[in-house]
């Protein structure tokens, strides 16, 4: 985006944020004049033992409490479950909506709300971009892991349990109303997970920086999280128990939520939702994987804005070391190297290629079959408008092939389009 | 240009864009391909908001129609252009319309996995319609199809003669 274009920028919600954050959620609901949440959360967090904590500090003040609770949302939550939970909703008495959970939980509440603010059953009719009529009901949010920034995005993702396909909703009412962030609940998340959701935050910001959509406020959110990113998932991962680079991954994985909120993602996300569904891959190992390549398919477009992330993910000595115009390679090669740490640290439980991947036979998980497959759904995938450059089918496969193996993209392979 | 005259120009082009998707479907083996995934009795419409200028497109029966105004029904999906202006921008092709839809400037109801086609083969009829050196900025990425120019002969026959 030049000086002078068009764009536009939502964020209307309220964050609270903090080593105790949580305690402040009685105040926070008075103060929005609710008193009868459901909460929203799934079974794992529920083992965890982060509802009862929540339950506890809503009890401590004034003995408010959950008005009921809905704990069966599953890991890639359908239609059916949104059905489920307006159902739940319509047949009890509340106010509010609290999330409590990652991706999954947080996209059940926004896609449900709609039902539930509607009074509609039918969740095609609000498919789309800007296809909700009017403001839902409250919903607060509370994340479980630091990567999605599900709390702070205006897009839902449901998969439809019919038609087997991704049903995408993007709306600035879906927003949430308020989002607390406080690391006590990302505090007992394994390696893997620390790792895996650390790189999906990291896509979100770099991605929302060379998208189409890209405008002066979404990247100063990018450019920020992007340098919490490479100072804190390092220390996350190193020491579990370090409350405040767990709090400053909560707010990374916010600020990146925000920033492709409005600008949204690209190709990597293309890809990774495909790479997703059709091999069950979880999405953060998808991004780190991705990443590398596909910024190095966009190069000649978005050299520029890849190579201004240099300084933030690198650091002041090895941005003023090289020169300007190395910067975007620079940047592509710091990536590889911060991903190759993050995966040491994680102890090897994050993958850096797709053939590392292995079922319990120890085949790969993705075959060149589902290349095949992956890069046909991928043209149906919306984030592909964002892209810098348009994709064919078989520049995808190119990409697919190039993070399987682990080797470089050859940049001729990518037929350059013209558009400024 | 003032909004009367904006708006016959859009109802021209919308005109022509509509009829050109409808023969390109006939002519070019990549529209018909991106028209192969969608489901039969898909309809499309792209259309100014509130109520300005649009064009309704129908695929039934393995066939793909440009349906006139005034005899469409409600789309299974809808691009509706924000305003006169932005449609003014798209179809005076200073941006794509990739480029207006990650701006902001198209409302998008329904299944996005359809606009993806939409988008595509909307790009490629850009291609068959307009002169190089203005497609380039119409379209993401500028790709000649082959036997370009007999395709676009046919194109511009049938969006004049063909019924």
């Amino acid at each position: 985006m030049t000086s002078g274009e068009f764009f536009q920028f939502t964020s209307p919600q309220r964050t609270e944020a903090g080593l105790q954050a949580l305690d402040r959620l009685p105040n926070l609901l008075r103060s929005l004049g609710l008193s009868k949440p459901l909460l929203i959360t799934d079974m794992g967090v529920r083992k965890a033992g982060l509802t009862e904590l929540i339950s506890s500090i809503l009890q401590a003040s004034g003995g408010m409490r959950f008005a009921d609770e809905f704990d069966s949302v599953p890991p890639d939550s359908d239609t059916g479950t949104i059905a489920d939970l307006a159902r739940y909703w319509h047949a009890g008495t509340f106010d509010c909506l609290l999330a409590l959970g990652g991706g999954s939980v947080i996209d059940t509440a926004k896609a449900g709300n709609i039902l539930i603010s509607t009074g509609k059953d039918d969740l095609y009719q609000f498919q789309g971009y800007d296809n909700i009529p009017g403001p839902l009901k409250p919903l607060i949010v509370i994340p479980t892991t630091a990567g999605t920034g599900s709390e702070a995005t205006s897009v839902s993702v449901i998969k439809d349990a019919e038609r087997h396909r991704k049903l995408a909703f993007c709306s600035p009412w879906l927003v949430p109303t308020a989002a607390v962030l406080d690391p006590r609940m990302t505090m007992t998340l394994s390696k893997a997970i620390t790792a895996a959701t650390g790189m999906d935050a990291l896509a979100h910001a770099v991605e929302s920086y060379i998208g189409l959509a890209k405008n002066p406020f979404s990247d100063s959110f990018a450019l920020r999280a992007v340098e919490l990113i490479s100072k804190f998932l390092p220390v996350s991962l190193k020491a579990p128990h370090d409350r405040e680079a767990r709090l400053q991954m909560l707010t990374a994985s916010h600020l990146a939520g925000i920033a492709f909120s409005n600008s949204m993602v690209s190709l990597v996300h293309t890809i990774g939702h495909c790479a997703g569904a059709v091999c069950g891959i979880p999405h953060g190992v998808c991004m780190g994987i991705l990443l590398p390549e596909a910024l190095r398919f966009n190069l000649h477009r978005s050299a520029s804005h890849i190579g201004e992330m240099l300084l933030p993910l690198a650091g002041r000595d090895i941005s003023l070391a090289v020169p300007r115009e190395e910067h975007p390679e620079r940047f592509i090669l710091a990536l590889k190297e911060f991903r190759q740490h993050i995966h040491e640290l994680s102890e090897n439980t994050l993958p850096l290629r797709f053939c590392d991947i292995r079922d319990s036979m120890d085949s790969p998980v993705m075959t060149p079959e589902h290349m095949i497959l992956i890069a046909r759904e991928a043209a149906g995938d919306p984030s592909r408008f964002y892209n810098p450059e348009d994709i064919s089918e078989a520049e995808i496969h190119a990409v697919l092939k190039a993070s399987y193996w682990g080797y470089s993209l050859d940049q001729d392979l990518v037929k350059k389009g013209h558009q400024k | 240009m003032g909004t009367a005259a904006s708006r016959i120009y859009l109802s021209l082009l919308f005109w022509v864009t509509g009829r050109a998707v409808q023969a390109a479907w006939r002519t070019d083996r990549e529209v018909r391909r991106e028209f192969d995934r969608l489901p039969d009795l898909f309809s499309f419409r792209l259309s100014v908001y509130p109520s300005g200028p649009g064009l309704t497109i129908m695929k039934k029966e393995g066939t793909v129609r440009y349906i006139r105004q005034g005899e469409e029904g409600p789309a299974d999906l809808h691009m509706m252009i924000k305003s006169l202006s932005h449609g003014m921008s798209l179809f005076t092709f200073q941006e794509s319309t990739a480029l207006s839809a990650s701006r902001g400037r198209i409302a998008i109801y329904g299944d996005l996995s359809y606009a993806c086609s939409i988008v595509r083969v909307l790009d490629r009829v850009e291609i068959y319609l307009l002169p190089r050196v203005i497609a380039k900025r119409a379209v993401k990425r500028y790709e000649s199809p082959p036997a370009k120019h007999r395709k676009r002969f046919m194109i511009y026959l049938r969006v004049l003669f063909s019924p």
